[in-house]
């Protein structure tokens, strides 16, 4: 795959061309992934906005990785995979006992611990 | 530079600088603004009206929420699913080259399969892939709990009682 | 498991793409010979956790006398291990006051470093901080035990979740590779979510744990992209390596927000200032010895990855004056910032256990003073550097015996306190000394260590961080002596909350009905309150009486592992002529 990857030098990094295109992607997965956070208040989409960020920084992994970074970057990203829906197993079951204990999974809603 | 090609501008300093910025201006937005706040102005106003808060049914008047509770086993059995199952990337690149590598790269996935195996009988003998039996067992397990709870609190009592 | 796991993806990755036997095949037949040595007290850990799923779905073994035995020995054996391996030298040298200077203790065996593909490295830091995070499990099994609260027919569910985030701890000391460092993170927050939830039907717990559960997996998003930048940027992910490279890339604002990143993924395992909100809500609604367990084991564990990280990318900054991230005000301004925060909000705390949720923030605090130095002593380089550097680890690790000491042993009274008036409010502590003068007296010696308070270990503890941050300041980091007269001002404040403990079991005069019963404190419950309170006495004469001439060993590896950089260049090479 990095047979594609011209070698050129972005901004003194050591890039190669096409990184930038997969590091634009990357950056709009996150940006998405914050505002998901930021804005909703359902603890599910919460999570989901975090599997965005996740995945953003696999991406990034791979594509570093393909222009030059040796294997580290794909093995990361294989481990992201995993370690992501690790997370979101734990998070849902804490997320479906919350929704058992206040038939709610709003994150505002409980408000119990203050101060 | 009008005719800039979609390359020359992502090669650009300035607009490195720019990714950058995006990110800077994120970060600050994420850690020092009140999320709460700041998500219910910006992003997400909340200005609910009666029928907004409708359940959405085409064409048919709704009957209840559309929180409808499924059986805790369907979740059960997806958790342990999904875990188990995300797990099989790691054994994709190994299988594609088993043939090459033998005995050694066996031996090792198999105490990886090992660990989750013990994972999965854990599982299985708590009763969590039971279809049918899980939530009988459960009531059984919760009204033990219950008699235990009640026979310390009875002991704690007695002893309570010997001490004053 | 997981060093199993990543050694196969590595070696069918790269059969997969056709490179060659590179050097990961070669730690993998090492690993056969004398490397698994080093890897032994992991592997006896996550032997036990394997044990432990097995014998909890057994109905003969499954008492809960036989998970704890289990859970015991698999922390024991693994303590001892290490202890005989490399702490031989603490026989030899019994001056505890002087491990903050001289980190003889291990130094005879200091910079081993094998096995994982250089993943791991075992250097005195490392073994310290797994000797800690072994301890407070081997503490929290005595408070689980102890607490009449839990569960008891889910009890193998809880040592499984503590083994492996202690094994999670262990990791992480030793990570010199920023993707092994990510996992065992991992490793310890996924185990510590459940263990705050682990009281289904307490509404506190839940909450707690939805709150802990959100914020990290936000801070270990950021985290993680954060390490994919710097990965992007360094090429590879040994971090001292990685700290190399980064003085060549001229894209100061790049680097710094990428560090920013990754910096946000540890402080949120030291609940340090401004990712602190999930502490008090997890630490108030956890079960009390899980809460213990987190506000020390993990913290500690936070710090011994951040401190690592750190002083590999303190250490770029030498060559590369960052307009970014300047390391030394960074965190001198996050350890003032996080101790007067976690000061100003205890004082109107009615919640005994969310009261030392908060107490143990200002400590987070403290200990920053120790990374400081450590941070001065990167920039500063050279012999006088790396000693200011050490002092800095040394003085934070040994603060970390402190608090370990005294923050497990307020939460043991906390617990002593709940169980007979069921409540954790300030208000049950009413009239303490009428009911058990012993306890209370016991809480007053550990709040006095808490404040640092002469004859107490937390003093010496707090006096060696001082040394060190003194000495930073000396070197001329004026910054340093601001932040010490912070910690000074904080240390008066936190007096006043911690003096209300006094005040409530002292003189306020409590419920008549309650103060005439004498509250019982079972054995386990003296052992740990006892424990606690005399070896915080006991420590302080021992550390003031036996003090040794310094000695200038070192703790961190700072060279990259020899393994990563022919990793790097094995593929860089073979890319390079390749396509």
């Amino acid at each position: 795959m990095s047979a594609t990857l011209a070698a050129v030098e972005v901004a003194g990094m050591p890039f190669k061309l096409g990184t930038d295109a997969y590091l634009l992607l990357s950056l709009l997965m996150f940006s998405l992934g914050v505002g998901c956070i930021v804005s909703r208040r359902n603890a599910v989409a919460i999570l989901m906005g975090v599997e965005l960020m996740l995945n953003a920084a696999a991406i990034n992994f791979v594509a570093f990785g393909a222009a030059g970074g040796g294997l580290d970057g794909q093995i990361f990203a294989v481990f992201i995979i995993i370690l992501a829906a690790a997370e979101a197993a734990v998070g849902l079951a804490i997320i479906l006992n919350l929704f058992g204990l206040f038939k709610t999974i709003d994150v505002d809603h409980p408000d119990l611990l203050k101060g | 530079m009008a005719a800039a090609t979609f390359q020359e501008l992502l090669s650009n300093t300035m607009f490195q600088y720019f990714l950058v910025f995006v990110f800077t201006a994120f970060g600050v937005v994420f850690v020092i603004l009140n999320v709460d706040v700041l998500g219910k102005l910006l992003f997400r106003p909340v200005m609910p009206d009666p029928l907004k808060l409708t359940t959405y049914e085409c064409g048919e008047p709704t009957i209840g929420s559309s929180w409808v509770q499924f059986d805790i086993r369907f979740y059960t059995v997806a958790l342990i699913f999904i875990v188990f199952d995300v797990e099989v990337v790691f054994l994709f690149p190994w299988a594609a080259v088993f043939a090459k590598l033998g005995a050694p790269a066996f031996t090792k996935v198999m105490i990886f399969v090992g660990v989750l195996a013990v994972g999965f009988i854990n599982a299985w003998k708590k009763g969590d892939l039971d279809w049918v039996t899980s939530i009988a067992a459960h009531d059984l397990a919760a009204q033990k709990d219950a008699r235990l709870a009640r026979a310390r609190q009875r002991a704690l009592e007695t002893e309570e009682r010997r001490a004053a | 498991m997981l060093l199993e796991a990543t050694e196969a993806a590595h070696s069918a990755t790269q059969a997969v793409l056709g490179l060659p036997r590179g050097p990961y095949f070669k730690m993998a037949e090492e690993i056969g010979g004398h490397t698994l040595g080093y890897f032994m007290p992991e592997l006896i850990v996550c032997f036990t956790l394997c044990l432990m799923l097995l014998v909890d779905v057994s109905d003969k073994l499954r008492s809960p006398r036989n998970l704890l035995s289990l859970a015991f020995v698999g922390m024991l054996a693994p303590l001892l291990l290490i202890l005989g391996k490399w702490g031989t030298a603490l026989f030899i040298y019994p001056d505890w006051g002087n491990l903050a200077q001289a980190a003889h203790f291990f130094k005879d065996h200091g910079y081993v470093e094998v096995a994982g593909a250089s993943m791991l490295a075992f250097d005195g830091f490392a073994n310290f901080f797994k000797i800690f995070a072994l301890a407070s499990g081997l503490i929290t099994l005595a408070m689980l035990h102890y607490d009449r609260s839990l569960p008891r027919k889910s009890f193998g569910e809880m040592l499984t979740l503590v083994l492996g985030s202690v094994l999670g701890m262990m990791l992480l000391a030793s990570s010199t590779n920023l993707l092994m460092a990510y996992l065992s993170i991992e490793l310890m927050s996924l185990a510590s979510f459940v263990l705050v939830a682990f009281k289904r039907s307490d509404r506190k717990g839940t909450e707690g744990a939805l709150k802990y559960m959100l914020f990290g997996a936000v801070s270990s998003g950021v985290m993680i992209y954060g390490i994919s930048l710097l990965y992007g940027m360094a090429g590879t992910l040994d971090i001292a390596l990685m700290g190399q490279r980064l003085r060549d890339v001229n894209d100061p604002l790049a680097i710094g927000l990428a560090l920013l990143m990754v910096t946000v993924g540890f402080g949120y395992k030291m609940s340090i200032a401004p990712a602190h909100f999930w502490a008090p809500d997890a630490y108030e609604g956890a079960p009390t010895p899980v809460t213990a367990f987190l506000s020390v084991a993990s913290k500690a564990a936070g710090f011994a990855g951040f401190i690592r990280f750190m002083d590999a990318m303190a250490f770029q900054s030498t060559g590369n004056a960052l307009p970014i991230i300047n390391w030394v005000s960074f965190v001198a301004v996050l350890g003032a910032l996080t101790m007067t925060i976690g000061n100003l909000t205890a004082l109107w705390q009615r919640n005994a256990k969310r009261m030392l949720a908060y107490s143990s923030i200002a400590h987070a605090g403290y200990l920053l003073i120790g990374v400081a130095a450590v941070a001065v002593g990167g920039e500063l380089g050279g012999d006088s550097g790396r000693a200011i550097a050490d002092m800095g680890a040394s003085a934070t690790a040994f603060y970390m015996i402190a608090y370990c000491i005294m923050n497990f042993g307020a939460f043991a009274v906390v617990m002593a306190v709940a169980h007979e008036t069921g409540s954790e409010e300030m208000s049950a502590f009413d009239g303490l000394a009428k009911r058990n003068m012993g306890l209370a007296v016991m809480m007053t010696i550990l709040l006095l260590s808490l404040v640092g308070i002469p004859p107490t270990f937390g003093f010496l503890g707090k006096m060696n961080l001082f040394i060190a941050g003194l000495e930073a300041a000396q070197a001329g980091y004026p910054i340093m002596a601001v932040l010490l007269v912070v910690a000074a001002v904080n240390t008066a404040i936190s007096c006043y909350y911690y003096f209300r403990f006094l005040r409530a079991m002292f003189i306020a005069p409590g419920e008549p009905a309650l103060v005439s019963r004498p509250l019982i404190v079972s054995n386990t419950g003296w052992l740990l309150v006892g424990g606690s309170a005399l070896l915080t006495v006991g420590l302080f004469l021992w550390g003031s009486l036996f003090t040794a001439p310094t000695d200038e060993a070192t703790m961190l590896r700072r060279t990259p592992a020899p393994a990563a950089a022919e990793a790097q260049d094995a593929s860089k090479g073979h890319a390079g002529h390749g396509h």
